[in-house]
């Protein structure tokens, strides 16, 4: 209970200090010390201090002892208030011992989150990632059983099938983390880059199902305006016979401003629409889409120091479709949107994630999950990686009922 | 440098460079600079035995090979349903419209798929004589026919199996079982429900109730008559079936893909067909694995062509598109299913049947009057004013229409 109630606080406390400690939204902490990637007076970026990872990094102390959190003291959430803190990286590890966690993180780490933690002795972070695990079975349990034993009622699904989601991402996320953790990966350079001002892509994706193969063309832009983000993209196929285009405009709640620097939290709160028309002249079905979905990004190492360079996403959203058929037939079905992630920071280069995507509507569809066929979505991967200067590339797997690979180039404009 | 050679050298390189890494990883210290992240999956995978990398490398290769048609083999496997050849004795139903359950010294034991089915049998001079066809989930009125000539059932037995006895010559015989009126246009009612599963011991209350309603001339299920798929599961649906006075035509459902659907297929027959009966024609397909594969959707724009002019019904188990958009109680692409919908719209079809879902839902996809009706029994939806109940659509082939669907409820044991 104890746990629980301090975890809730952190994570009320982490969203009020994101939005306290840049209430302008610079994605510069306010107090003592700034953080790494921060502006100067000059408002230029530390990068070297961003590319070593600043008080982030365990370069920074290279050749000192490592101080175990949990026998010296190391602060937990609170350092991020803004004051210096103790260096919280943890000791040497023996390869034997490394070996162990990496095993223990994995099984039964799989069950008991933070066991991989707890055998390299950061029972701290071990502490919070099993808290993390039990709200996520929580989530699930509270989401899912009213479900099964209501056989499905509408009545329980729009609250609960969010919650299964969001639940099943916190179990995930935080077994994924201790194994991050116990696999070093903790003390590696990690560095979240704030949105750029402006953004241009250019991709293509290939989609793979049992019906067809189908290379798709699109493009896409973004551009924010202080906390109003506006995005429009689309794409079409090599056939011309599938187009799609979407308009959409997002108001970031929390989280710091798209200034596509390196910043200390990329934790952040946004809230979007969007609009999408979907004509497929193969099938000769035309869909109008009205989405809105909330989001959020928490950064790990806000529960904990120990558990650094890796963040969890959920999502939760709804919409109404309007699809249009031959001889001027027409349906409207509703949408819920939900789903989770997990990704790792590439020290400041970008990022990397799996998630989860519980929509059918989209190219991937849902995954054939046998007993479980149609009531799952669809699965994957997806990097940003900054390559040289303003330039990135981007690339997605998903897995559902199709396979779609998009790789893409982004230009991220801005300072 | 040839590019064999470049290869091998590249791969050297990998393989010092992962080496190094996991070194690295393993004693703790950040990865050497340009190499972030290595170190992590080195740690990881240095952290495993052989065996382990092994398991590994398989739960990867079946990722990767993962089918994106699950249907496919079951679809093919469909196409031998329905033909058999014994004794120099070879039977093929028309249209794979039967599954052959037997086969022997001149004895032929069969599960019709339809009230109006077609046997073409071809004897060799050595089995020709007196045979004795058992034909199983007919109608109560259906006689055997050939050239015209009509050999009226055995007397006695259970309302849906007819013995005939049949004097068939060496060569190929076009035999015909089915009722008098099959090929007059006239209103007519059928019954339809689905998903039985765990309520497969009380199903028989249903049987009797549909029984008991007049004029039903057969009972369509879309899907879901067991729970697991078990051997057992299949027989006590077999035994549950003789208190129903009129045959059941069904899909299979995804609880039936629990177990192997070959059972399914040796009992019922394909999960995947269409049959004409009194101008009106019936398309059953198998989305047991929320999907349509190919194969079932290239056989369903035929059947659709075929039966442009009739009054058409579409049966499956699972709904293209969920009405309560939020369940996805529906295919697993909604891509899929809207193409479905529209290839039903272009196909004229008159009236869409789905299960799945353990309720009564009218409702309207792509235009198309749609009902769910998922009241065979299993794990009822809570709060939606019905439990077990059937549905009795009454048909109106001349005029192409659907008239009257009622609702029955079937009270809980």
């Amino acid at each position: 209970m104890r746990w629980s109630r301090g975890f809730a606080l952190a994570l009320a406390a982490t969203l009020a200090r994101t939005a306290v400690a840049d209430p302008e939204g610079t994605g510069v902490p306010r107090g003592g010390a700034e953080s790494p990637g921060a502006e100067d007076e000059s408002g230029e970026t530390r990068d070297e201090e961003v590319r070593t990872g600043g008080d982030r990094s365990p370069q920074d102390r290279a050749g000192e002892p490592r101080k175990d959190p949990d026998r010296e003291g190391a602060r937990g959430p609170q350092d991020r208030a803004g004051e210096p803190r103790e260096d919280f990286v943890g000791q040497q590890v023996s390869a034997s011992r490394r070996a162990a966690a990496i095993a223990v993180a994995i099984f039964p780490g799989v069950l008991v989150h933070g066991a991989g933690s707890w055998v390299l002795g950061r029972n701290r972070a071990a502490k919070w990632l099993a808290v993390t695990g039990a709200i996520g079975v929580a989530g699930m349990v509270v989401g899912g059983v009213p479900i099964g034993l209501s056989g499905s009622s509408p009545y329980t699904i729009r609250e609960g099938v969010p919650l299964v989601v969001s639940g099943t991402g916190l179990f995930l996320s935080s077994w994924l983390a201790d194994v991050w953790v116990a696999a070093g990966g903790a003390e590696l350079p990690a560095t979240p880059l704030a949105l750029p001002p402006w953004l241009v892509e250019v991709a293509t994706t290939w989609q793979h199902d049992a019906y067809r193969e189908r290379a798709l063309l699109g493009g896409a832009g973004h551009l924010e305006l202080g906390r109003l983000g506006l995005d429009a993209g689309g794409y079409v196929d090599a056939r011309n016979a599938s187009r799609s285009g979407e308009v959409g405009a997002r108001w970031r709640l929390l989280g710091p401003a798209a200034t596509g620097r390196a910043v200390a939290d990329g934790s952040r709160v946004v809230v979007r629409a969007a609009a999408r028309l979907d004509r497929d002249d193969d099938d000769q079905v035309t869909l109008v889409t009205a989405e809105v979905e909330l989001s959020g990004r928490l950064d790990l190492d806000r529960l904990d120091p120990e558990i650094r360079g890796n963040f969890v996403e959920l999502l939760v959203g709804g919409g109404l479709t309007r699809t249009g058929y031959p001889e001027g037939r027409h349906d409207a079905a509703a949408l819920l949107l939900a789903g989770f992630a997990w990704g790792v920071y590439l020290g400041n280069r970008g990022e990397a994630e799996l998630f989860y995507d519980h929509r059918r509507d989209g190219l991937a569809g849902g995954l054939d999950a046998s007993h479980a066929a149609g009531f799952v979505g669809s699965f994957g991967g997806s990097t940003e990686l900054r390559v040289t200067g303003p330039w990135a590339v981007r690339g997605q797997l998903q897995i559902g009922n199709a396979w779609v690979t998009t790789l893409g180039i982004r230009y991220r404009g801005g300072p | 440098m040839s590019s064999h050679k470049l290869v091998q050298r590249v791969k050297r390189s990998r393989r010092s460079m992962a080496l190094s890494g996991t070194q690295d990883a393993l004693r703790g210290e950040p990865a050497r600079a340009g190499g972030f992240g290595r170190g992590v999956v080195r740690g990881l995978v240095r952290g495993l035995d052989r065996p382990g990398r092994g398991a590994i490398a398989v739960l990867l290769l079946a990722v990767l090979g993962a089918c994106t048609r699950p249907g496919e083999s079951r679809a093919l496997a469909e196409l031998e349903v329905g033909a058999m050849a014994q004794s120099g004795v070879t039977v093929q139903a028309a249209g794979g419209l039967a599954a052959i359950r037997a086969l022997g010294d001149r004895n032929l034991d069969l599960w019709s798929q339809t009230p109006d089915l077609g046997l073409s049998v071809t004897i060799d001079d050595a089995a020709a004589g007196s045979f004795t066809i058992v034909a199983r989930n007919t109608l109560g009125d259906a006689v055997l026919t050939e050239n015209g000539v009509m050999y009226p059932r055995a007397p006695g037995g259970a309302p849906t199996v007819a013995t005939f006895t049949i004097a068939l010559g060496a060569g190929t015989h076009a035999l015909r079982i089915a009722p008098p009126d099959a090929d007059r246009l006239e209103p007519y009612r059928f019954a339809a429900m689905a998903d039985i599963q765990n309520a497969l011991p009380a199903v028989d209350d249903m049987f009797r109730a549909i029984s008991a309603v007049p004029d039903l001339r057969f009972v369509v299920g879309m899907g879901d008559i067991t729970e697991r798929g078990d051997i057992d599961e299949y027989d006590l649906f077999d035994r549950q079936l003789q208190t129903l006075a009129i045959p059941f035509y069904t899909t299979l459902g995804n609880h039936e893909l629990w177990g192997p659907a070959e059972r399914f297929f040796a009992r019922y027959g394909r999960a995947s067909f269409h049959f004409g009966f009194k101008g009106a024609a019936f398309t059953f397909v198998d989305s047991g694995d929320a999907g349509l594969d190919p194969l079932v959707e290239g056989w369903l724009a035929g059947w659709l062509a075929e039966a442009k002019d009739q009054v058409h019904v579409f049966l499956t188990h699972i709904p293209p598109l969920d009405p309560f958009g939020g369940r996805y109680g529906s295919f697993r692409s909604a891509e899929d299913g809207r193409r479905l919908l529209a290839q039903l719209v272009r196909g004229h079809v008159d009236l869409t049947l789905y299960g799945h879902i353990h309720t009564y839902i009218k409702f309207e996809n792509a235009g198309i009057p749609a009902y769910i009706s998922g009241g065979g029994g299993a794990l009822p939806m809570r709060w939606d004013g019905i439990d077990r109940h059937f549905l009795a659509v009454t048909i109106d082939p001349a005029a192409g229409s659907i008239g009257n669907v009622e609702v029955h409820r079937v009270a809980d044991r």
